[in-house]
């Protein structure tokens, strides 16, 4: 067996977040969240139970709906990230975010980044997603203060706007 | 912290020699990582095999279908090969954890997961699993543990596809430095005992490269039903695969697996023996649920078990 000293503490990573380059150099045990949160800056990721349950650490890997906790950052070498951070007008998240806002989803705000990212994955893959799909795109998202309700009316009401999106462009 | 070294497989040769010198496989990571992060798996390497050799391609071959090792439940989940007979096993993906979860966890890994007992997952309790002394369950916090005693480690097996696979009579693919052999599930999953605390064969030098799933007959219909304390989101309390082929209105095929009632997933025979043959009627349902606690032994804390088994199967068999 080699000895660990034939390898540096870090890895030089290249890593895609929100469409913008981060070259960063993590140790092999940095988890994507660690290193989104504490060398990237990007905080809306949030870091709750640390071991898969709670989904406040959910972001996009590639376009999946990923536990940030549980992934290590050096298995997404150019692997593409997105994160709430990523949300913008006229973009999925944005209108997500926007959504939320609207329908009074939050309370404490926590788990808000987490929903919204699982969220955003489903809308990408389908716009108009039927209740079952909602719900299940967020099982795995826990909410404390028990806004579950109005995060599935948010979720709902984008999903009826784009059933009208497709509609106007199937006429 | 101890330092760790982390490598992209090249071939599956080099890792399995990497096996022998202790070196951890890094699939979806799901277990994994939070084993390692309450410092119950030690290494000083991890082995990245997403980029190895190895496939997640579900695919017909001519004996009935392969499921690569790499699959994702996520891609078992969603699989339109796995309709028909097999649709037991898209039932479990859907069932099993999150879709982050899914996204990342692998069907082999799934099948080397560790148990989610509380004390085994304590790094600080003294586990007969971990090389302790005996099972602190026993007289301790058991409710969700197994009841039937075939091993001194009382934990329930947590995965739902193993259980689904076991009722398809799959077998598992391996690779060692010894080259590839087959495994029928039913010898893969071993209760641990002291010569060997694990619940698998796996030999140290193996990994899981694919499973085989058997052509079954036109005609086969499958289901899974799971019991959690929650909706979602949750590991099997009990789980329930059942398999069955018609002739006529005979049952010609009974294959009856659960997970959650002992340390490796487990066929009920007895509950197969009294439908085989039979139209399943009310009186063959009956017969099969009386002998479903043959040979089980429920600690007091988990008797409830056996209502929820008898539950699900006879509410299984009634929908197929």
């Amino acid at each position: 067996m080699a000895t660990t000293d034939a390898q540096p503490r870090h890895t030089p990573l290249s890593l895609w977040v929100n469409g913008e380059y981060r070259p960063l150099s993590v140790q092999p045990r940095r988890t994507l969240l660690d290193a989104l949160r504490n060398d990237c800056g990007l905080t809306g990721a949030k870091k709750v139970c640390e071991m898969g349950n709670c989904g406040a650490c959910t972001v996009l890997l590639d376009g999946a709906a990923v536990y940030s906790c549980l992934v290590l950052a050096v298995e997404c070498e150019q692997r593409s990230v997105t994160t709430i951070e990523g949300g913008a007008a006229g973009n999925t998240v944005g209108a997500l975010q926007q959504a939320f806002i609207e329908h009074d989803a939050l309370q404490c705000g926590y788990c808000t980044p987490g929903q919204i990212m699982s969220l955003a994955a489903l809308f990408e893959r389908e716009p108009a997603p039927t209740e079952a799909s909602i719900t299940e795109a967020v099982a795995g998202n826990l909410c404390r203060c028990g806004a579950y309700r109005h995060i599935l009316e948010a979720a709902r009401s984008l999903a009826a706007s784009g059933t009208e999106r497709r509609g106007a462009g199937d006429g | 912290m101890r330092p760790l070294r982390y490598v992209s497989s090249s071939t599956l040769d080099a890792v399995v020699a990497g096996l022998t010198a202790g070196d951890r496989l890094l699939a979806g990571g799901t277990d994994l990582l939070p084993l390692l992060k309450a410092d119950l798996v030690h290494t000083t390497q991890l082995v990245d095999i997403k980029r190895a050799p190895l496939s997640g391609a579900i695919q017909r071959t001519p004996g009935g279908l392969r499921i690569g090792a790499l699959a994702t439940l996520a891609a078992i989940a969603d699989s339109p090969l796995l309709d028909g007979p097999c649709s037991l096993l898209r039932q479990a993906a859907r069932q099993t954890a999150t879709v982050q979860i899914r996204n990342r966890a692998t069907l082999g890994g799934n099948l080397l997961q560790r148990p989610r007992c509380w004390y085994y997952r304590n790094s600080r309790s003294d586990c007969w699993l971990k090389g302790g002394q005996g099972c602190p369950a026993v007289e301790g916090h058991h409710e969700h543990h197994a009841i039937f005693d075939d091993s001194p480690c009382r934990a329930a097996h947590p995965s739902d596809l193993a259980g689904c696979l076991l009722a398809l009579d799959a077998a598992v693919v391996l690779y060692g430095l010894a080259g590839e052999r087959s495994v029928s599930l039913h010898d893969f999953f071993r209760a641990p005992d002291s010569e060997r605390r694990r619940e698998t064969i796996l030999g140290n030098d193996e990994i899981i490269t694919a499973v085989d799933i058997p052509a079954l007959p036109a005609g086969t219909v499958s289901i899974y039903l799971k019991a959690m304390d929650r909706k979602a989101w949750a590991f099997a309390l009990v789980g329930m695969g059942i398999v069955l082929h018609r002739t006529g209105t005979t049952l010609d095929t009974v294959h009856i697996a659960a997970t959650g009632l002992a340390q490796v997933p487990r066929r009920l025979a007895y509950c197969e023996q009294a439908l085989a043959g039979t139209t399943a009627a009310d009186v063959h349902i009956d017969a099969a649920l009386q002998v479903l606690g043959r040979g089980a032994s429920p600690l007091p804390g988990n008797a409830y078990k056996l209502d929820l088994a008898r539950g699900l199967l006879e509410r299984g068999l009634r929908s197929l």
